[in-house]
């Protein structure tokens, strides 16, 4: 009898067990098998630069908003530290990511070993050179923003005039895109010359090195393009100790909080705002839905960016909140 | 009694961590289907003469369309318009004839008789933006790169600028009547006067 007895508790409680692991996949997303909540990894490119910090910012608080438990992993433009942050979020059990790659082709491989864990991952603001290697890829409509500032960069200098190009980091698409979108324009234009074109990385304290040793070569320019704000703003620190901020027009991307008060003070001439909270909370909100089931999401989302001015800053402040429709 | 503490010492483990977990079949992300890069000047032709001249995506009045949005602007950006993603202005594919006021570097201005008093202008010069590309709602990013999808909307402004444009200088002329199809957006829908800024895709001197 007693020997019955153990048996009929052991597959009591081995049915138990069997339940526990059915309700542990099927469960709510707020909750794990174990109680926890789900845990969402943002993984951002770099916290050293205010966009991204943003961007990575507003993706945890949308997450958090939706229930999961959020963690924001910074790769600082390394794709080693990238790589070390998708092995250890793979091992420690993040159901999906939100992530904005260092770099177009080398982040592939590591979104890549998350998706083939079974975790989904999100891309916002970078594009990554692969279609199997993201679920959806929320990004800038980087190149029609730039042919928007080419437009008014050629107004601006009245279709004439000597440039400089500073371009972001080479292996991110976004730099192409930006720079191809700007030249689309201003190549159209045989009195607009180029006088120098180099990568600052998308790093102000670079920008400002870089533009340092360009003004040496070539003191006399109408214009800076940048391909990012923290470029352009240390392009217009490095004209300000040389004495031609007032003379030379400089042009930015992005729309930082900084930036957008610089046009607004009249020091840059513009810029363009790229709307990382609207990506952001967009990644969030795909992630939650493709976690609770709705896997048929769009590969590829495209957001507008908006050219600011002068004219208008002032409905650009706080990185903008939604692009104009 | 020690074996009914080591058989709900095991229970307690097998609950708290299940040695199976049962997973619906369908997890992990369904791949896209992703075209490399292609001939993006052979698509352009291809959407150009199939698409755009053939008028595989029926345009809008421009009568209609200054009605609807004089009516509900975001109803009507909604049902004629099209973006490539979110925000942005909507773009249209529209057709429709006016009267020229005047030409000028930017283009040639019509007037046009429509509910709301609207001039449009046929665009001369240099095309920018994405009006061609995205106004039929046929093209979409998630069938090309980005790089390829940004070419493919400036390799349709060429075919504007070299096929269309020349005509237009030629047909056109001050107080001339101009039937036109078109590719824009508006400059403002709730302006005393909106203006339709449009790429010319087809136009012809009206008798």
């Amino acid at each position: 009898m007693h020997k019955r007895h153990l048996s009929v508790v052991a597959a009591l409680i081995l049915l138990a067990s069997l339940v526990a692991a059915c309700n542990s996949s099927s469960s709510s997303t707020s909750a794990a098998g174990d109680g926890r909540p789900v845990r969402v990894a943002v993984v951002v490119s770099t916290l050293n630069n205010p966009w991204f910090v943003v961007l990575a910012d507003t993706a945890r608080d949308e997450a958090v908003k939706r229930g999961y438990q959020a963690t924001i992993f910074d790769s600082q433009n390394d794709p080693a530290k990238e790589a070390a942050h998708f092995e250890n979020l793979i091992a420690s059990g993040y159901r999906a990511v939100l992530f904005n790659a260092t770099d177009a082709e080398g982040s592939v491989a590591n979104a890549l070993q998350a998706q083939r864990a079974g975790i989904p991952v999100f891309t916002m603001d970078r594009e990554i050179n692969s279609s199997e290697a993201a679920v959806s890829q929320v990004l800038s409509d980087n190149y029609a923003g730039a042919v928007n500032v080419g437009q008014y960069f050629v107004a601006q200098l009245g279709e004439k005039g000597r440039y400089v190009e500073l371009l972001g980091l080479v292996g991110d698409n976004n730099t192409w895109n930006r720079s191809k979108g700007f030249h689309s324009v201003v190549d159209r234009y045989p009195n607009l010359k180029m006088v120098a074109q180099q990568s600052a990385d998308f790093d102000r304290s670079r920008a400002l090195e870089v533009m340092e040793s360009i003004l040496q070569a070539q003191p006399q320019i109408d214009a800076v393009f940048c391909g990012n704000d923290a470029m352009a703003l240390g392009a217009y620190q490095a004209l300000l100790g040389a004495g031609r901020a007032d003379k030379v027009k400089v042009f930015g991307f992005d729309g930082s909080d900084d930036a957008v008060r610089s046009v607004t003070e009249g020091k840059l001439a513009a810029t363009a705002m790229q709307y990382p909270k609207v990506m952001a909370r967009t990644v969030a909100e795909f992630a939650d839905r493709y976690l609770k089931g709705e896997h048929h999401l769009p590969p590829k989302v495209p957001v507008a960016v908006d050219l600011v001015t002068r004219n208008n800053a002032a409905r650009f402040a706080d990185n903008g909140q939604q692009p104009k429709s | 009694m020690r074996a009914l503490l080591v058989v709900l010492a095991v229970a307690v483990l097998l609950v708290v961590f299940p040695p199976v977990r049962i997973r619906p079949l369908k997890q992990g992300a369904a791949p896209a289907a992703v075209p490399g890069s292609v001939d993006v000047s052979r698509v352009a032709e291809k959407f150009w003469s199939d698409k755009l001249l053939a008028a595989a995506v029926e345009p809008v009045d421009v009568r209609t369309l200054m009605m609807a949005l004089d009516a509900d602007p975001a109803r009507a950006m909604e049902q004629y318009g099209h973006r490539a993603g979110i925000g942005g202005n909507a773009v249209f594919l529209v057709k429709g004839a006016g009267v020229v006021e005047k030409i000028d570097a930017s283009g040639v201005w019509l007037g046009v008789d429509a509910p709301k008093p609207l001039r449009a202008v046929l665009i001369l010069g240099p095309i920018f933006g994405n009006a061609l590309r995205d106004s039929t709602g046929l093209l979409s990013l998630n069938d090309f790169n980005s790089f390829d999808f940004n070419a493919l909307g400036a390799a349709l402004n060429r075919l504007a600028e070299e096929r269309v444009q020349p005509q237009l200088r030629n047909d056109a002329s001050v107080g001339s009547p101009l039937a036109f199809l078109g590719a824009g957006e508006l400059d403002d829908a709730s302006a005393e006067q909106p203006i339709l800024k449009l790429v010319p895709i087809r136009v012809s001197r009206q008798q």
